[in-house]
């Protein structure tokens, strides 16, 4: 291992990881320092079961319209997203815990970071050709998924040959998206348990998506 | 809207709103305005979006007109490189691109909502862009009016305390003569009401056949309903503007005028966003715990055809009726199977939009659109997603259960010719309820200064003539003979027991209750008062009525 990597995978990492943590929690107590009004009409069903299908829902791509009339845009979303629990995770293994990379763990996540690259291709296709999309996307939009498709490159290239160059240049993309995340789209991760929260609490509570039987009426 | 601006030195209307956005935000607020990822998948859950394809008027695009001036002051890449996430200063330009986007091209549907894989609430977002415009002077002509009215006359109409128990006294004689029942009275101001009524004002101006349908509800289920002549209108266009003083000035008033006269229960008229206001959002502006219980009243025949209340007879709807969701009261009230229970109960032929409930299309007419004459021809492009939603029913009725549903549904009928009749479902309920017979006389016995008269089920018409000899002729009358020939002392303790009960409850004790605590047993019951319990309520002179509704139960 040259030196190079050995930095960019320990002391590196290790800054941009408490630059990473630094930013959400600013972030998390600026948002915690704001109003945040509940509603106090008597329940009509339940919250808890209502934020419960909430965050379910992630995982049940029938219960909601968009997913069931696009599931293939679904399945690129899933797709994406394990690539990028793959390549987050193996960004801790490598340097710290090796051995929970074994070669058979390895093919998986080689074939999963593979086809992350290609929902990022498409998406970022998406968005270029849809009109629609092209109307509300920002440039940070294309930066962000087009920084976390190469992240995805990279950690094929570096996983599947384990050269340094390869190791390099996924850590150090893996630093330069600690550092940006908060700052850009990508930190949707930190407001999406809100936001799913409070869409299954509200819609919970009101009896919307958890609804009483005894209307039950075919 | 844009001489409101003109008018103002450059940039200074979008300064103003941007404090109101600041005073405004909220935890929620600032998650909507982060978490969206701009994937797209919220277009097509857009009825303005799937009617027009113009990429303007889908819900990102829309929400980012907010996002955008929101971003250059909270956000800190739009701080830094505002380009880089359009960001944007609130420019005369963008608060005019806002007002298109919160106003001309959003009915707060909450649709998206549901499509959205982040779940953020477009509704929010909306009326709080509208507020911002509102609090500036920038709001639809036709919406301030509505506000105002209903501040200034305690209604959005403007009817008059006079006009109103005018329309009460001529719908009183009205129903009298439906109901076959001279004694029929509706109860303005009168304290001690159980349930009081909060209509729309367009059922007293221009649609006395809702308001009679809903009373007629009442009188089947033997409820104790009445009005306020002050403050009963249901509904509170502030939560279009946004304006939450205004919304709080409204309900507050309603809600205290209830509580003046006594009621328990608010019950809302078939108004979408009438029933949201108070069912769910009055108590956050009431700023106490809410005195009154609010249900609709859809939620209120659900109930009563559910518990055998009212008895409906389906073969009076024949046709085939649909079923419109108005969007207040099913995405954002959680009323979706009441009404469906109701239409299974009421009509011969029910065939369900598709989508329907949560995943409804809006009419296009929410979100206080039908006030905006401005954008009268978007609202009605919009609206041919629902034209063919009901053309695909192949219905001959629509019922719905909002009056800007109704006027909007309407409409579309006119302008695309569906050849449909929309209804309120009130009026289908109203059609379908089979009173119960009317008590003929068929006793009279005088007793006292004045004849004590009995229906054909033995019951005594006037409650208020009882006495013990009535009893005792009420007794005798019920054919076991020797057994209430006179009245002993056992049986006299029986019939005290029952009325003080009654009179204590509102309801009459059943058998065991009696046993209990009159240490009887049952048999001994019997002995005392053979046949039903009916033998004993006809002998404490309780009426036919107290005692079906109890036999209902």
């Amino acid at each position: 291992m040259n030196e190079v990597l050995r930095v960019v995978e320990n002391e590196v990492q290790l800054v941009a990881l408490a630059i990473f943590v630094g930013m959400y929690l600013v972030r998390l107590n600026w948002l915690r320092s704001l109003r945040s009004p509940w509603e106090t009409a008597a329940p009509k069903a339940s919250a808890a079961r209502g934020v419960l299908l909430s965050f379910g829902s992630v995982f049940l791509p029938w219960t909601m319209e968009s997913t069931r009339k696009h599931f293939a845009v679904y399945v690129e979303f899933a797709l994406f997203h394990i690539a990028v629990a793959i390549a987050i995770l193996a960004s801790f293994a490598l340097p710290y815990a090796p051995q929970l990379l074994p070669q058979p763990v390895i093919y998986v996540s080689l074939f999963f970071l593979a086809l992350g690259v290609v929902a990022g291709l498409i998406r970022i296709r998406r968005r270029l050709v849809n009109v629609n999309l092209r109307a509300i996307n920002t440039p940070d939009d294309y930066f962000a998924i087009t920084v976390v498709s190469l992240w995805f490159a990279a950690a094929l290239w570096g996983l599947g040959t384990m050269s340094d160059l390869g190791l390099t240049v996924y850590f150090g993309l893996t630093a330069l998206l600690l550092i940006y995340v908060p700052l850009g789209k990508v930190s949707h991760y930190l407001y999406m348990p809100f936001s799913r929260f409070y869409f299954g609490y509200t819609f919970g509570r009101r009896g919307v998506t958890v609804r009483k039987s005894q209307w039950r009426y075919n | 809207m844009v001489d409101t601006i003109d008018s103002r030195p450059k940039g200074a209307v979008g300064e103003a709103a941007m404090k109101v956005l600041d005073s405004k935000l909220t935890r929620q607020m600032a998650v909507n305005m982060h978490a969206c990822v701009h994937c797209g998948q919220c277009f097509e859950s857009c009825h303005y979006y799937l009617a027009t394809r113009d990429p303007k008027v889908t819900p990102a695009y829309k929400a980012e007109q907010l996002r955008k001036l929101y971003k250059r002051r909270h956000d800190w890449l739009g701080q830094l490189a505002p380009g880089w996430v359009h960001a944007t200063q609130p420019t005369d330009e963008q608060i005019a691109a806002l007002y298109e986007a919160a106003f001309g091209n959003c009915t707060m549907c909450r649709r998206c909502n549901l499509s959205c894989p982040m779940g953020l609430d477009m509704a929010l977002m909306m009326r709080t862009a509208r507020w911002m415009l509102t609090s500036q002077g920038l709001i639809p002509p036709g919406l301030k009016a509505t506000i105002d009215t209903h501040l200034a006359t305690g209604n959005n109409m403007g009817i008059t305390r006079e006009e109103f128990l005018e329309t009460v006294d001529w719908l009183q004689e009205e129903l009298q003569k439906e109901l076959d029942d001279p004694d029929f009275r509706i109860s303005v101001d009168r304290p001690g009401t159980e349930f009081l009524i909060c209509l729309n004002p367009r059922e007293v101006k221009f649609y006395p056949l809702l308001f009679m349908a809903q009373f007629k509800t009442c009188y089947a289920a033997g409820l104790d309903v009445g009005l306020s002549s002050a403050y009963w209108d249901a509904t509170n266009y502030g939560l279009f503007s946004g304006d939450d003083a205004a919304c709080k000035q409204i309900v507050t008033k309603t809600i205290d005028e209830a509580v003046r006269l006594g009621a328990k229960t608010l019950i809302l008229t078939e108004c979408g966003h009438g029933y949201r206001v108070y069912r769910w959002e009055a108590p956050g502006w009431y700023g106490k715990p809410m005195p009154v219980n609010v249900i609709s009243y859809i939620e209120l025949a659900a109930e009563q055809i559910r518990r055998g209340r009212i008895k409906v007879d389906k073969k009076r709807n024949t046709e085939r009726v649909t079923y419109h969701d108005p969007c207040n009261q099913a995405r954002s009230g959680g009323i979706i199977d009441e009404p469906r229970y109701i239409l299974s109960k009421v009509v011969m032929d029910f065939q369900d939009m598709e989508p329907h409930g949560e995943n409804n299309f809006c009419c296009g007419g929410g979100g206080g659109a039908l006030t905006m004459s401005e954008f009268r021809d978007r609202r009605l492009a919009a609206a041919k997603v629902k034209a063919d939603q009901i053309v695909a029913t192949d219905a001959k009725i629509v019922a719905t259960s909002c009056h800007n549903c109704i006027d909007q549904l309407s409409e579309i009928g006119k302008h695309y010719k569906l050849g449909v009749k929309v209804m309120n479902l009130c009026e289908l309920v109203a059609n379908a309820i089979v009173l119960p017979p009317k008590a003929v006389t068929v006793a009279v016995q005088e007793i006292g200064e004045r004849p004590v008269a009995v229906d054909a089920d033995g019951f005594i018409e006037d409650t208020s003539l009882w006495s013990p000899e009535a009893a005792v002729f009420l007794a005798r009358r019920q054919g076991f003979g020797d057994v209430l020939e006179r009245l002993t002392p056992d049986q006299w303790r029986v019939v005290d027991f029952t009325r003080a009960y009654y009179g204590r409850f509102g309801v009459p004790p059943m058998r065991e209750t009696v046993c209990a605590e009159l240490q009887l047993s049952k048999r001994q019951f019997g002995t005392l008062f053979p046949g039903t319990l009916k033998t004993l309520y006809r002998t404490a002179g309780l009426s036919r009525e107290v005692v079906h509704k109890v036999a209902a139960e």
